[in-house]
């Protein structure tokens, strides 16, 4: 019971804290709020790949050969989950963007302001689950991650070895 | 997009198309937000499905070795399922609970307070059409889907489309109870959200550590079946094992002898 209330006095002050009264004063602006939902989802996928990263590499029962991949693949994953998702969210959450699409999609309903705003913000939310979730976290960032860790683990493959070279100078 | 490109390009046969660009507009009108159910089933099939097959087919790594990397995803889609959902769906319970309780209220501000707000509002609603027997039965049935669902766009413009019919000298009250209703929803929204964030990266290192601890074990569980059907499909033949000299001279006396080994 102590316990509870002593939760429950941590959150009440947390919710009641400038920052917070503020920042959720702030989320009355779409835009504001569309980026931050982006950004603590953002925040938490950098967390949990550097957490990932460092679980591998310290893992004893992961076998040797894999480990090395395992972890450039979640370094490589993490960085690009980060700059794919904050630029295709940015874009997705731009506000002239969906302006212009909403406005070529839904222009049977301008004269019905009411449906026309539910119509876009329906858009918004679903245009930002498929684009910045599906499609830039789940395809581009493993797309993109893969071609790094590929090109980092076969980076000498194509340079001569300096022996040949040597030899074939000579 | 499809719409777009269909409206745009085809001059010919406007009834159609508009049509069509008519049906598709009004569908996203009627939708009612996203839900969180579908936001998590989203999420959970492109972890556990599309992102290690996107790693299979795109990654040019020995078989072995990828697979390895890949399965990765779908322990964590898994973990993520089982342990961070629910926490999070009791942990907003429980902040939504504690709000409604006047558990957030100060001395000066109750913005958290939905439950509060929402009672205000509806005793004032309901004085206000005390002998219109339509609008008070709509009142009711909008007030039940808030109560199973929640306040949603749909309630919100059923309670606008009412406070405009509502007498001239209620409609400030309820225009201002409806405000306070509405921004105490939307405060205890925003306030579940950010904290079940913190929540989640509180959780995150647990994840992380499980997901460590059962994906090698899965994955060597995975690779003895493979090992085994593959045996299964290709049985290797027997290997006659090394002898010494000294042993094959006994076993050539030994068949001399008439003897078998």
């Amino acid at each position: 019971m102590k316990i509870t209330n002593a939760f429950t006095n941590v959150m009440s002050k947390a919710a009641n804290s400038d920052f917070m009264v503020n920042h959720i004063k702030k989320c009355d602006n779409a835009k504001f709020l569309a980026r931050t939902l982006l950004l603590t989802s953002v925040a938490k996928d950098v967390f949990a790949y550097g957490l990932r990263v460092h679980n591998t590499l310290t893992n004893d029962s992961i076998p040797e050969d894999k480990k090395q991949f395992s972890a450039d693949m979640d370094m490589a994953s993490g960085i690009t989950t980060a700059i794919v998702q904050i630029g295709t969210g940015f874009l997705v959450s731009s506000e002239k963007l969906q302006n212009g699409i909403s406005n070529k999609l839904f222009k049977s309903l301008k004269n019905d302001p009411r449906a026309f705003g539910a119509a876009k913000a329906s858009f918004s939310a679903i245009s930002t689950m498929v684009f910045a979730t599906l499609l830039a976290k789940r395809i581009l960032t493993p797309l993109i991650a893969t071609k790094i860790v590929y090109r980092k683990e076969h980076k000498n493959d194509s340079k001569p070895d300096k022996t040949t070279a040597l030899n074939t100078k000579a | 997009m499809r719409a777009a490109g269909i409206n745009n390009s085809i001059p010919f046969n406007g009834k159609g198309a508009a049509g069509f660009q008519k049906k598709f507009a009004n569908t996203f009108a009627k939708i009612d937000g996203i839900g969180e159910g579908a936001s998590i089933a989203f999420d959970f099939l492109g972890k556990a499905l599309v992102v290690p097959a996107v790693i299979m087919i795109s990654s040019k790594e020995p078989k072995e070795k990828k697979e390895y990397s890949a399965f990765k995803n779908p322990v964590a889609a898994v973990l993520q399922l089982a342990l961070e959902v629910p926490i999070l769906f009791f942990g907003s319970a429980a902040i939504e609970k504690a709000a409604n309780t006047g558990k957030f209220d100060t001395e000066t501000s109750n913005r958290y307070n939905e439950k509060l707000h929402k009672d205000i509002f509806v005793k004032e609603l309901q004085n206000s059409f005390t002998n219109d027997e339509n609008n008070i039965k709509q009142i009711n049935e909008t007030l039940n889907t808030v109560d199973k669902k929640g306040l949603s766009r749909k309630e919100i413009e059923t309670f606008e489309d009412l406070i405009k019919t509502a007498p001239v000298d209620k409609k400030d009250i309820l225009e201002k109870t409806f405000s306070e209703y509405k921004n105490a929803h939307t405060n205890l929204y925003h306030l579940k959200n950010r904290l079940c964030f913190a929540f989640a990266i509180i959780l995150t290192p647990l994840i992380c550590y499980l997901e460590n601890k059962l994906h090698p074990i899965i994955m060597d569980k995975i690779y003895e079946e493979e090992h085994r059907i593959e045996e299964k499909k290709h049985p290797k033949a027997k290997i006659i094992s090394p002898v010494s000299i000294d042993t094959f001279i006994q076993n050539l006396k030994n068949i001399n002898k008439g003897g078998r080994r």
